[in-house]
């Protein structure tokens, strides 16, 4: 197993996906990653990364905050879109029917995963990350983005 | 001449100028931050080209890109900014154009007859240019 391999030239939202517009990319951005901004803080799109536990400014793994998947690319301070909610994504990547995917919280942000990859090193129990779901596989190409958190590590 | 060299990260709207960009339409081709776009007849961005009747017409909606999207995806265009940095070096006082490479900026001495000139805006600095598309509708 291993973090989703996106062709950027193949993410593409569903004409009914939630996207929100022009907001800043607070690093470099490119279409497939996984991203949130907190709207208590400020309106700039960062790479989740799902480790636990973390130490000064989170990097997504809080409840209130808003996540969703990058739809084009952008350098620091350009504007981005992000799908943050949609029953019929193509997320460029090939996925499992029926699988459940998850933030990355052992090597890259911004990286998406297969529930299987949560047991990272392998004994059995799920390894200390917060369980942040980006959505479940509908088909081999299609996600249903439905980001979420409880704010719970597994 | 040349066409300008432009750095795709060095690309961006002004404080004023981030009111203005288009987010509404997505792109008909590859398009990267930097590059003059015209909203052709689907309501797509598409690369300008001044060899081209078509997207240089005076009633074209033209901007810049403000980042990068492969064909279909959601663009950011800039369509007028009074201060906007262009992510490559100008002339001040120098009105620039949209190039026969498409997509590409250039100096109005780097067209020649037959060509359809639009003017892309005045630069205001070496690197600030005032950003207020213009096409003339017909070719020199």
């Amino acid at each position: 197993m291993a973090a989703l391999s996106i062709t950027q030239s193949d993410v593409m939202p569903s004409a009914d996906a939630q996207v929100i517009h022009g907001l800043p990319a607070g690093v470099e951005l490119t279409a497939g990653e996984f991203v949130y901004h907190d709207p208590e803080v400020d309106y700039i799109w960062r790479k989740v990364y799902a480790a636990a536990p973390f130490t000064g400014a989170s990097q997504g793994q809080l409840f209130g905050q808003i996540r969703g998947i990058v739809l084009n690319h952008a350098y620091t301070g350009q504007p981005v879109s992000v799908a943050v909610n949609d029953t019929a994504f193509n997320i460029g990547a090939t996925l499992v029917k029926g699988e459940t995917y998850w933030a990355d919280g052992f090597s890259t942000p911004g990286a998406i995963i297969p529930t299987g990859d949560l047991d990272f090193d392998n004994d059995g129990d799920i390894d200390g990350i917060y369980m942040i779901q980006v959505g479940i596989a509908a088909s081999t190409s299609i996600l249903v983005l439905s980001p979420y958190t409880s704010e719970e590590t597994g | 001449m040349a066409n300008i060299a432009i750095t795709a990260a060095n690309v961006a709207s002004s404080a004023t100028g981030a009111f203005a960009f288009d987010t509404f339409h997505s792109a008909g081709a590859e398009i990267t931050a930097g590059q003059f776009c015209y909203l052709d007849d689907s309501d797509q961005w598409q690369l300008v080209d001044a060899d081209n009747a078509t997207g240089t017409e005076a009633t074209r909606t033209f901007g810049i890109a403000l980042n990068h999207a492969y064909t279909d995806q959601p663009i950011a265009v800039s369509r007028i900014d009074a201060d906007f940095v262009v992510g490559g070096t100008l002339t001040a006082g120098v009105t620039y154009y949209a190039s026969t490479t498409p997509g590409a900026i250039c100096l109005i001495g780097d067209l020649s007859a037959g060509d359809y000139p639009v003017a892309v805006g005045v630069a205001k600095s070496t690197t600030v240019l005032n950003l207020n598309p213009t096409a003339a509708g017909s070719a020199l």
